[in-house]
């Protein structure tokens, strides 16, 4: 061969596809792991819960990071690597650069952002989960890449360049430039503020790097597949620029409803909607040209059917995005598992499927390497079903969900509904698991390719040189001008999406902010802050009230942007698998929650959450520093406005009055279901969550109560305590659990060989005890309004209503009761003991039933209904 | 100014659109780069062609290298 032939030769890099390519796949299987384990945590809560390393949180980060970086990044640059040569017949800039590049990338970028993600050091940011110091590696790769990529691009020429390589530029470009807006500037501005960047970063990551870079792969591949050219580049011009020109404006439709300004809100609102008609020109275009190449015919060709597959997808991920950014469904279905599904259908359907096809389809040109086309369709076959599967599932979660958000029922109804959800989620993934396995497997089977040489042959009789006219001069103005209209329409979305509402929130803030809200975190608040963010509190705990009749009320007034002026970086979070937390100031006392972190189920049996034994020395009573600031830190959620406008007693009986539930097996059920975490099986509150409480769980089966006691502190809680208002309940549920509890209580009575005297004698010994012992705070009445009882949390009790068995009350006189204002009394004789029980029992009166017309007034009746 | 930044994308392409629609010259040269991409991956197609169903002009005549190795 002549020297000039030898130049006129571009050869691909292949070595770098293959390293790309292998890495992609190691991603893609260790990123799949990651989220099969977060999914199984769903409904096996306690499956690798011993290690701060692998709690669900720090491993749903890597999961979504490992897809984006490790997988579908390593899948895009292979690809790249290829398509450079074919797009614009020259070399891409060093190869030398690119094998940097690869090792940074992988070795620093990913195994480092992985590593570090589980030992804590991370940054709670949505798409932005590795910490600064790797973000920085990341921006520095995707320079390097515009120096890789760009340069042979930029020679190629405007007029001349094909629609993926203008896609392939444009995401390089757009994405270095919008990357750091996500990663960085959430820490310089609080709360609000910094929530609309990252809500910009959140959609650019998908708009502005996957997309451009899936749709980039199908325009090559179907060209190359059926060596014919696609229906109209024209049109596939316009659907790029639309993309880059009305995708920036998108973000913030993560956050309707918020106190963003509602300007930026709608512009984000209409952007949706907008982009939904260019992702229809797109894929018509792709569609029609595969139609017409291949007369219809059935896609024999397994990269080919992927590709198609995933144009459908992505027409089907895309309108329904647009969708779920109107407002009016925003509202139903934002924080639910319908968007859980929408992602993966984004990131699985459209982006996966494009780059599986891409690289299958280098994989089947590259010299010296296997490939097997039946593993490559069983692959396709498993990961759609797999894939389907999943979608559909976390749709009819979402749908679930959000009805029953909206019902006004308690929290834990909702976990407990998506039960079944999960669990099929689970099975799902392990289909797509065994897909991608099957995926990779392909690759390394097969036949074996003949060795040779893969790139551009310009000696090739089919290659012929541009002609070049003074229209090339005109045509490279006109896209130079609309590329650089896509640049300056990515700094407006960033002015408009971005600084206005920052500028806005900024003015609004320093408005509204009352004087005296008390915003600044201790130390410890904000070691605590640190923790909350670390572990992933922020994906199952929204910290946002939205302006919407459901958050309301249930959770409380609205967010205000004052509130998250402090906020370092905003956690307002984009999904609710717990309940919303920005009202958690002052709702439960320190000891549930740190019983809560240890372990969620010893006080609420159904919960899903992770335990944190790691947070403590072995139990739940011996919190260590990081427990406490962490609890520190939750009781500050919603303080400051709970301070400025102090919670409404509730109305009594707001519970509407059903008739009496005689079903007892209903009431038992709704008590184990609510109730038995924290009272124990046994309602005699010896349960191990219950006994770590403080003060400890109340003995439900050593008094007898009055219905109107019951049902006080089941409709308000008790205050002081960790006893938690269940006026959500349904008012069947709520009625039988109150029936099942009246029933619960055996106050019993003494034989007459168990007295200690008459009658009459241990009604005044206990009088003459009482009087000098209890009554300063139960008061001389016993109603439990004693002087030195006014201040007490919980008020002393009130035995007008409630009437002690013998043993329950020997063993609280005997112990005290942890927590609250009762001491032990343990120099008390056993007659002693005796009488003063006898006395109180003397009071309790069981005609204290429930005003039955007190209802029907309330307000909340009809929610209930 | 949500109308304002729709309405100036749109407008950007329109005037692409009407351009296209009125210069055969144009229309020519916006196809041009699937024909130069089919010719750098080895296949022969029609350059001479301008509309969009041109697809049917084109005819691979022989192996390209970027088909050396397809199975």
């Amino acid at each position: 061969m002549t020297g000039v032939a030898e130049r006129q030769r571009i050869q691909v890099a292949t070595g770098l596809v293959r390293a790309h390519t292998y890495a992609a796949f190691v991603g893609l299987l260790i990123s799949a792991l990651f989220g099969l384990a977060v999914s199984v945590k769903f409904h096996v809560p306690e499956f690798l819960t011993n290690h701060a390393a692998l709690t669900w949180g720090r491993l749903r980060y890597d999961h979504t990071q490992g897809i984006l970086y490790a997988w579908l990044g390593n899948a895009f640059l292979a690809f790249i690597y290829y398509a450079v040569p074919f797009l614009t017949r020259r070399r891409v800039t060093s190869e030398r650069l690119g094998w940097i590049m690869f090792f940074t990338y992988n070795v620093v970028a990913v195994l480092g952002g992985w590593t570090l993600v589980l030992m804590g050091v991370l940054q709670p940011l949505e798409w932005a989960e590795f910490p600064l110091v790797v973000a920085a590696v990341i921006e520095t790769c995707f320079v390097l890449m515009i120096v890789q990529f760009g340069i042979p691009f930029l020679k190629c020429g405007a007029s001349e360049l094909y629609v993926s390589g203008w896609y392939l530029l444009g995401g390089i470009t757009f994405t270095t430039l919008a990357y750091p807006l996500g990663n960085i500037v959430p820490h310089l501005l609080p709360g609000a503020m910094g929530a609309a960047f990252s809500g910009l970063w959140i959609h650019d990551a998908v708009g502005l790097f996957v997309t451009p870079m899936a749709v980039a792969i199908e325009y090559f591949v179907i060209s190359a597949v059926t060596r014919k050219p696609i229906y109209s580049h024209f049109y596939s011009m316009v659907g790029f620029w639309l993309l880059f020109l009305v995708y920036p404006l998108n973000g913030i439709h993560h956050y309707l409803y918020s106190s963003l300004p509602m300007m930026a809100q709608h512009v984000s609102e209409a952007a949706s909607i907008y982009q939904g008609i260019d992702v229809i020109i797109v894929v018509t275009n792709l569609l029609l040209s595969i139609a017409i190449a291949t007369e219809g015919t059935v896609l024999e060709d397994v990269p080919l059917r992927y590709i198609w597959t995933s144009i459908v997808l992505y027409l089907i991920v895309s309108l329904q995005g647009s969708v779920q950014a109107v407002m009016a469904f925003n509202r139903f279905i934002h924080f639910t598992d319908w968007v859980i599904g929408h992602s993966h259908l984004a990131m699985i359907g459209f982006a996966s499927f494009a780059a599986m096809g891409g690289v299958s389809h280098v994989w089947q040109r590259m010299p010296g390497v296997r490939h097997s086309r039946r593993a490559l369709a069983w692959s396709y076959w498993l990961l759609l079903i797999g894939l389907g599967l999943m979608v559909l599932d976390l749709s009819g979660a979402g749908l679930l969900q959000a009805s029953l958000w909206q019902s006004h029922l308690p929290w834990i109804d909702s976990v407990r509904a998506s039960q079944p959800y999960w669990v099929f989620r689970t099975v799902d993934g392990l289909i797509l698991l065994s897909g991608f396995i099957v995926f990779a497997c392909s690759f390394l089977t097969g036949e074996r390719n003949p060795t040779g040489f893969l790139g551009v042959d310009l000696n090739s009789d089919a290659y012929h040189l541009p002609r070049h006219d003074k229209a090339d001069s005109w045509f490279t103005t006109a896209y130079a001008a609309t590329f650089g209209a896509g640049v300056v329409f990515f700094v407006l979305s960033f002015l408009m999406l971005g600084v206005y509402p920052a500028i806005r929130l900024h003015e609004s803030i320093e408005r509204t902010t009352p004087a005296g809200a008390h915003l600044a975190l201790t130390s410890s608040e904000q070691r605590g802050a640190k923790l909350y963010g670390i572990d992933g509190c922020a994906y199952c705990h929204t910290m946002q009230v939205r302006y919407t009749a459901a958050d309301e009320w249930r959770f409380g007034n609205p967010t205000q942007a004052w509130e998250t002026r402090q906020e370092y970086p905003q956690m307002w979070g984009t999904r609710r698998i717990g309940p919303d937390l920005a009202r958690e100031s002052g709702k439960r006392p320190a000891d549930w929650q740190l019983v809560h972190l240890y372990d969620p189920r010893y006080i609420v049996p159904d919960s899903v959450m992770p335990s944190y034994p790691w947070l403590f020395d072995g139990s739940p009573d011996r919190p260590t520093q990081d427990a406490r600031d962490l609890v520190a830190y939750l009781n500050t959620l919603g303080r400051s406005a709970a301070q400025l406008s102090p919670a409404k007693p509730a109305p009594v009986y707001v519970q509407p009055v059903v008739a009496p539930v005689d079903d007892r097996e209903q009431g038992r059920a709704v008590f184990l279901a609510n109730c038995s975490g924290c009272h124990g099986v046994q309602a005699d509150g010896q349960s191990i969550g219950g006994r770590a409480l403080r003060p400890v769980a109340f003995d439900l089966a050593g008094f007898r109560l009055t219905d109107g006691d019951i049902w006080r502190a089941l409709e308000q809680g008790v205050p002081g305590s960790s006893m938690p208002s269940w006026e959500m309940l349904p008012a069947s549920d709520f009625q039988a659990v109150a029936d099942y509890v009246a029933s619960l209580g055996n106050a019993g009575s003494l034989t007459p060989d168990q007295q200690y005297a008459s009658p009459e004698v241990l009604k005044e010994a206990g009088r003459r005890v009482y009087e000098s012992d209890c009554a300063r705070c139960h008061g001389e009445n016993a109603d439990g309004t004693g002087p030195d009882g006014a201040e007490l949390l919980p008020h002393p009790a009130n035995f007008h209503q409630m009437m002690p068995s013998y043993p329950a009350a020997a063993r609280i006189l005997h112990s005290g009761v942890p927590g609250s204002g009762m001491p032990a009394f343990p120099l008390l004789t056993p007659p002693e003991v005796q009488a003063v029980t006898y006395y109180l029992r003397s009071f309790y009166s069981e005609g204290n039933k429930q005003p039955a017309a007190a209802t029907s007034a309330s307000p909340q009746m009809g929610d209930m209904q | 100014m949500t109308a304002y930044l729709l309405g100036a994308a749109t407008l950007i392409l329109l005037v692409l659109i009407v351009w296209r629609r009125s210069s055969p010259e144009f229309r020519r040269k916006s196809e041009q780069p699937k024909f130069q991409f089919l010719a750098n991956l080895g296949f022969r197609p029609d350059t001479n062609a301008t509309t969009d169903a041109s697809n049917k002009t084109v005819t691979p005549e022989r192996k390209g290298p970027h088909e050396e190795h397809e199975p």
